[in-house]
């Protein structure tokens, strides 16, 4: 096999994924969470970190895994915050939500070839909700995707917003 | 001429919707109330070396909070005194002093004016620099690690300011002599609402708590927190009781001593360690604090927007002012600093996976505050009162509580308590007139 650890995934491959992130992010915002779930692995991390605004000269550790995150989850996690969108009790999706997720900026190199590579992707979120609620999110993913039974999942996946203080009143929405 | 009178009635327990939305009102607010009450900063343990600071606010200005190299804490109003930029953009560090962008008046960890230029040069003599330090905010005080501030002189002790929630406060603070640390950073967003609506419903307003969050309490198969079901099909009234006192603080806490994480995924380990620790926090604490609080569900607020869950959420969040229409949260997650690095580690994610930004519960009460704040800008509907008259006249002095206290976990007695002193504060001129009426 010519592809080793760290160089690019091939054309084909590439669009594999492209592709894959493109269904995942159309499963968002159709609110298709049950087979959102089924993209994920089963050991699937969902982390998004916090930021804080540091003078470059602060010698601190980067703030990590072992933080306080916005999101931090593991399956069983995910699977318990689709339950909630499931129960129809959650008064403030119900009329529903406007999401589109925009997905571009993807590059995609392997970590273990054939079956593993490293994601990275820019996203913008729009979410529109009752009358004329609006917000834009907008920052990186760095993901990590694998080949289980022939298919591509995702088996981790870091979100870093581009934002301090977050200009919405919640972060009801998977990035 | 703003009269509070008209604006609540305090023993109706009725709020006009113009103190959620009127300017005026919050100009004075800014005055009266975020001029003299004690106001939470952080924790200690988030500046625990000289030097270490910390940004914070107090109502809409903005301080430096600083460790000082003789262990005591100064807050500094972060805005430079020559040409007003702020002195400082970081949010937390180290620093050796505190550098203006603008034209480089440099300021000790202390606030004094260390280093001014071309001082020589250009000013000659004549500048002034003792007089031309950060402003120094006159009270900073704490209380078992959590720090605060005071921008009027004449301001009673953080300690008589705390009142009799300090007793019901240690509970959490003073559990274990290791005491109690901040996990960080903090996480902070905007909401488009009055700061006095969440600092209220964290006050006493356990009634929201099975409607509101019907759909996460599903999610988490919670068939009771303290006696309430999902969609407030059942309530059982026997279990906790909700406090009011003085200076308008507030609490409901359940009695059961393991509710506070009853909504956790699992929360064996937490109940394990809460039967392992018990009998020493009895001994610290007492049979109310830890038999039957320790461990309980608890929503507080601490006058005016310092507000907490516990025990076992353990969120601490203070809600700043951003005009009279919009606020941001900074939340923080506690631990007790000798707890058992996997129940740390539990707290730390499962807090925010409740209670933070992408919470399963939080995101469901910032809509309801912000709309009961910007309907307001409809006349007809800014003539109409809010009420907080649920259970008047069931509260009373306890034979073995501090504070005035009312039975069960859902009532307004909390939020009346609120109001009636931000009634009593917003209608004085200050403190002594305060403590004379």
């Amino acid at each position: 096999m010519a592809e080793a650890a760290g160089a690019p995934v091939s054309h084909d491959v590439f669009h594999e994924i492209e592709q894959f992130l493109y269904r995942e992010a159309r499963c968002l915002d159709e609110e298709r969470y049950r087979d959102w779930l089924a993209m994920l692995t089963d050991d699937i991390h969902y982390w998004m970190p916090l930021n804080e605004n540091r003078f470059r000269r602060d010698r601190r550790p980067e703030i990590g895994e072992t933080d306080v995150a916005i999101y931090n989850e593991r399956r069983r996690d995910l699977e318990m915050r689709v339950a909630r969108f499931e129960s129809r009790l959650v008064w403030i999706e119900d009329p529903p939500n406007r999401t589109r997720h925009v997905i571009t900026n993807i590059e995609a190199n392997w970590i273990e070839p054939p079956a593993e590579a490293e994601v990275l992707s820019n996203f913008t979120a729009h979410r529109s909700r009752r009358e004329i609620d609006s917000a834009i999110l907008a920052g990186n993913r760095v993901d990590r995707m694998r080949i289980v039974d022939g298919r591509w999942k995702l088996c981790r996946r870091k979100i870093v917003l581009a934002q301090n203080v977050v200009l919405d009143k919640n972060l009801g929405v998977f990035l | 001429m703003i009269d509070p009178s008209s604006l609540v009635k305090v023993e109706e327990g009725l709020q006009s919707r113009k103190i959620f939305f009127d300017p005026e009102v919050y100009e004075l607010e800014l005055e009266r109330i975020f001029g003299r009450c004690w106001l939470f900063l952080g924790h200690e343990s988030q500046i625990p070396a000289p030097g270490d600071f910390m940004s914070a606010y107090m109502g809409e200005d903005p301080v430096l909070v600083v460790r000082q190299s003789d262990g005591g804490i100064k807050a500094l109003l972060n805005t430079c005194s020559h040409r007003g930029n702020r002195a400082c953009y970081a949010d937390s560090g180290n620093a050796k002093g505190f550098t203006c962008n603008y034209h480089g008046w440099t300021y000790g960890p202390d606030g004094a004016l260390i280093f001014v230029p071309l001082e020589k040069e250009c000013y000659g003599d004549r500048l002034d620099k003792p007089a031309l330090g950060l402003k120094q905010v006159p009270h900073v005080d704490s209380y078992k690690g959590l720090i605060f501030g005071n921008f009027d002189p004449e301001a009673p002790s953080l300690r008589h300011y705390l009142g009799e929630i300090a007793w019901y406060l240690d509970v959490i603070l003073d559990a274990t002599p290791a005491g109690t640390e901040f996990l960080g950073p903090p996480m902070k967003n905007r909401i488009k609402c009055n700061w006095k609506l969440p600092p209220e419903n964290f006050a006493g307003d356990g009634y929201h708590v099975g409607w509101t969050h019907a759909g996460a309490l599903k999610a988490r198969a919670s068939t009771s927190i303290v006696g309430i079901a999902p969609g407030n099909t059942e309530i059982d009234l026997s279990q906790g009781l909700q406090v009011t006192m003085n200076m308008g603080h507030g609490f409901g806490w359940g009695t059961d001593g393991k509710s506070g994480f009853s909504l956790y995924d699992d929360p064996r380990p937490a109940f394990e360690y809460l039967e392992k620790t018990r009998p020493r926090v009895i001994d610290r604490l007492g049979e109310w604090r830890g038999g039957k609080f320790y461990g309980s569900n608890l929503n507080a607020n601490i006058f005016p927007n310092f507000s907490f869950l516990g025990c076992g959420i353990n969120t601490f969040r203070v809600w700043l002012p951003k005009g009279p229409d919009e606020l941001e949260v900074w939340i923080w997650v506690l631990v007790e600093k000798d707890m058992p690095q996997h129940l740390k580690d539990t707290i730390r994610t499962e807090s925010p996976r409740l209670f933070g930004m992408a919470g399963i519960f939080e995101p469901d009460d910032a809509e309801n505050f912000e709309a009961a704040t910007h309907l307001s800008r409809g006349f007809q509907t800014r003539q109409r009162y809010v009420r907080t008259d649920m259970g008047i006249g069931t509260e009373a002095r306890h034979p073995e509580l501090p504070g005035i206290v009312s039975p069960g976990i859902i009532g307004e007695t909390p939020q009346r308590g609120f109001y009636r002193f931000w009634h009593a504060l917003m209608s004085a001129e200050n403190w002594s007139e305060l403590a004379a009426g």
